[in-house]
């Protein structure tokens, strides 16, 4: 079965879980995990068309967030206190009538994960209009004196 | 900031002559070669005869898949979701691929810088937070990295900052130890999860910091040296001409 680690951080919300099929669970193992180990309330959404068996593992862990084996008759969405360490894995057992999963959080400003670019050297800037402007006024002095 | 004469004299005491690499730590006999690989690195520099004696004993036909993208090596280097699938939790392997990502020029490097940044003061103010932490620590060797990051990406005030934070807390002022770099600090609530091995000043983390320092070093030489040639061939020109 295909097995998905995506950092929390770096997901957009809402963030839609793949639906592809395994041999326990009616979709493939998606483990959420925080690149910070803090805090957050986690909205889940089962959409489902009938009954249904859910869950949602810390497997790192090892416990269950929302309970084991939980039936569900139609969508339905948990919010869950999640500490933010160990993994986030929302499992749908076979054969249930769920057709989509979607996680959504809101992730305080202090949590983002900044793209952080490269800061502006100005050294090389000096060295170059430094050596531009040196010989362009040596130069200007030796055609000067060339012109007398 | 680091002293690395001092750090390097601490290696000195780690050396074996009989093995032609360095211990672990001083009254903990192991060698290891992922340790030497980074002492190695050092000492290309600082001590050429030890670093040939090591290339060719200890740490010949050795392939290291994680510091040798300090070496520029990006063939051999293991990218952190092969190492560990969720390795964005790891201030290390953030720290390394951030290198690998810069170095190949390909597009993610900032985030790993941002995730750096983010994972910096998160608990304690000065230290570098991350998953591995609470259990394993490796404070210092972690900062060292996040240093060697932001001089790539020329953020020197903070990396300098990074360096008094590693000598200040971290480089060992006296006894046996003395010029090492601890391999952890330990806040008071988390007394009494470490073992003792993360107490000792060892090899790895104390050639990092040289290493750390030594690439601040050259990028504020380097730059000197531009701003330096530039004003000089700036007043130059204008002495001739005027």
């Amino acid at each position: 079965m295909a097995e998905y680690r995506f950092p929390l951080e770096l997901q957009g919300s809402p963030f839609v879980i793949n639906m592809n099929y395994g041999p326990v669970y009616d979709h493939s193992a998606v483990y959420i995990y925080r690149i910070l180990p803090l805090p957050i309330t986690m909205k889940l959404s089962f959409i489902a068309t009938g009954l249904s068996y859910v869950e949602v593992f810390d497997a790192d862990g090892q416990r269950f967030l929302l309970g084991e084996k939980l039936e569900i008759n139609s969508s339905i969405e948990f919010s869950i206190d999640w500490d933010g360490v160990g993994v986030f894995e929302p499992r749908v057992w076979k054969d249930s009538q769920v057709t989509a999963i979607t996680l959504s959080f809101a992730l305080p400003g202090t949590e983002v994960i900044p793209d952080i670019k490269p800061k502006f050297n100005a050294a090389p800037y000096v060295l170059g209009g430094g050596a531009v402007f040196g010989v362009s006024m040596a130069a200007t002095r030796f055609l000067t004196r060339r012109g007398k | 900031m680091i002293d690395i004469k001092s750090a390097l004299s601490f290696l000195d005491n780690l050396w074996s002559d009989e093995l032609g690499a360095f211990q672990e730590a001083i009254g903990l006999p192991k060698w290891w070669q992922l340790d030497n690989y980074v002492a190695w690195l050092v000492m290309r520099k600082y001590n050429p005869e030890r670093a040939r004696i090591m290339e060719q004993g200890f740490i010949k036909d050795y392939i290291c898949i994680r510091w040798c993208i300090l070496n520029g090596d990006t063939v051999n280097f293991v990218q952190g979701y092969t190492a560990l699938p969720d390795y964005m939790r790891y201030a290390d392997l953030v720290a390394l691929e951030f290198i690998y990502l810069n170095q190949t020029g390909q597009a993610g490097a900032g985030v790993h810088l941002g995730a750096l940044s983010k994972m910096y003061g998160l608990h304690h103010e000065g230290h570098i937070y991350d998953m591995a932490t609470p259990k394993e620590g490796y404070t210092p060797y972690k900062l060292n990295l996040f240093c060697m990051c932001l001089v790539k990406y020329n953020w020197m005030e903070l990396a300098g900052r990074m360096l008094e934070t590693v000598s200040q807390i971290f480089q060992v002022t006296e006894g046996a130890e003395l010029g090492g770099i601890l391999t952890e600090w330990i806040p008071p609530e988390w007394e009494d999860r470490y073992p003792t091995l993360l107490r000792l000043a060892n090899c790895e983390t104390t050639s990092l910091a040289i290493l750390a320092q030594d690439a601040y070093n050259s990028k504020r030489s380097k730059d000197n040296l531009m701003y330096g040639a530039g004003i000089a061939l700036g007043a130059a020109g204008a002495v001739i001409h005027g």
